[in-house]
């Protein structure tokens, strides 16, 4: 059994913004792409092409409908992965040592040599965030990509989690969430972003930032004060020579 | 921080004017060297205006009795699978429903599990359905290019692809309604190629629910060499 590290110099992490992500499932496909063929893989599948296939996805999105009683429907967005917990439930319960958190960044990861496959690290997390590997028997789960982001044999820019890497509203954010002045750090503080289920006291890493909320239609246009704008000298002579043919 | 393609309300600038699609309507109109076709002149014409243009859609007279529109699209995650269709692509979306919308669930006397029949002036389907409340009240939608045929794609000829994911082909024609010349063109957007392209129109009818879609063709055999069975 391993403890949890009393302090982590940095918390890498995710933030993930609601208001954007569209369900495109850009990140699942990029997540399983990235981590089937790398060092991680593979991410089994069972009967992948019989009547009920099923397999391994670091990172899982479910889309929600919600029809507020007071404003118009909606659909909501929920992209699903590993938190990186400060206090996570899954590294203290595993009774092998296989589960473990850095403490240089605070990163969960599983020693797939040491896992022997009994789940309990399933049972602890309160997020569904663990996926066993049906063909090997092992638990696997989101590494936060550990073998993108110090990787220097990859251009600068891809050194983040292919998630983040691959979405195309900007809605997953990656960085360090114990530096204050980060840029992620910021945005939390900027748009909301609050804890998944707080409650389970797991000091979750990543982080989400709400839908915005979505009154009623405005009355009058954003542009407005754009839509008014009266040409004059030239550009008024040629408005209105326009205008008459 | 960058949370989206705009920080703030500001004016969104596009190009009104489309100078490719002016010279295509130019060609039409007999300048240059490479002209259209003498029969497709006119339509040529038409659909290459430069500027924003509406007309009515080639169906939409056959479409009266059909009171709402039916669209599909094809599965973002499909597009964003990396180097080609993995199989594991079925694990995310593995079959499809036709989405009504509330005002259709409601007076249609639709539940959960209900299926449907879907008549357009071509064909006809039965289909699964679900509610879906974001959605305009003349419109359904369900997503493309997931229903197969039995035994294509090396699935399981019982895979829901297979008997609970549908298409909606069955009820667009392939061409256009006849005109006086008696030469029928491919019912595809002059411009983008696309077929049905927004023209689709469907009434749906409850169905209790079935044991697969509708139609059904005979299922492919394996290719040479390749039988799985």
């Amino acid at each position: 059994m391993n403890a949890l590290p009393d302090h982590c110099e940095q918390r890498l992490g995710l933030v993930i913004d609601l208001d954007t992500c569209v369900g495109c499932q850009a990140c699942v496909t990029a997540c399983k792409g990235w981590n089937d063929q790398g060092t991680t893989g593979p991410l089994d599948d069972v009967n992948p092409y019989g009547t009920a296939p099923s397999g391994v996805f670091f990172n899982r999105v479910h889309s929600y409908q919600v029809q507020p009683a007071d404003g118009v429907a909606e659909i909501v967005n929920f992209p699903r992965s590993c938190l990186h917990c400060a206090d996570a439930p899954c590294v203290t319960v595993c009774p092998t040592g296989a589960s473990y958190k850095r403490s240089a960044d605070g990163i969960v990861l599983v020693n797939e040599a040491a896992c022997i496959g009994c789940g309990l690290c399933a049972w602890a997390c309160p997020y569904g965030a663990r996926e066993m590997n049906p063909v090997r028997g092992v638990m696997q789960k989101c590494t936060l990509c550990v073998d993108r982001i110090y990787n220097e044999s990859l251009p600068e820019a891809d050194r983040e989690p292919a998630c983040g890497r691959t979405c195309p509203t900007g809605a997953r954010h990656f960085g360090d969430l114990a530096d204050p002045q980060s840029p992620v750090s910021r945005l939390v503080a900027d748009r909301g972003g609050y804890d998944l289920m707080p409650e389970m006291a797991t000091l979750p890493t990543n982080q989400y930032l709400p839908p915005r909320r979505k009154g009623p239609p405005p009355r009058t246009s954003l542009l407005a004060p754009l839509l008014d704008l009266q040409a004059s000298g030239l550009a008024g002579w040629l408005d209105r020579l326009l205008g008459k043919i | 921080m960058a949370t989206g393609f705009f920080e703030s309300p500001q004016p969104y600038l596009f190009a009104l004017y489309s100078e490719p699609m002016r010279r295509f309507q130019l060609a039409a109109e007999g300048h240059g060297h490479a002209q259209p076709p003498e029969a497709l002149r006119a339509r040529l014409r038409v659909a290459m205006d430069p500027l924003p243009v509406w007309y009515p859609p080639y169906g939409d007279d056959a479409g009266a009795g059909y009171p709402l529109h039916a669209l599909t699209q094809r599965p973002m995650d499909m597009y964003h699978s990396w180097g080609s269709q993995n199989s594991w692509l079925r694990q995310i979306r593995g079959r499809n429903f036709l989405y009504l919308p509330t005002k259709v669930w409601r007076m249609g006397g639709f539940a959960p599990g209900d299926w449907a029949r879907v008549t357009s002036p071509t064909g006809e389907i039965k289909v699964p359905v679900a509610h879906m409340a974001a959605l305009n009240e003349n419109t359904v939608w369900t997503w493309n290019a997931i229903g197969k045929r039995r035994g294509s794609w090396g699935l399981d000829p019982d895979a829901p692809e297979a008997t609970k994911g549908f298409l909606l082909n069955h009820l667009i024609s392939e061409l256009l309604p006849a005109r006086g010349d008696g030469q029928r063109l491919a019912n595809a957007d002059p411009v983008t190629g696309q077929a049905a392209w927004f023209d689709l129109r469907v009434r749906v009818e409850r169905l209790e629910p079935q044991d697969a879609i509708s139609p059904q063709f005979a299922r492919l055999g394996a290719p040479p060499a390749k039988d799985r069975a």
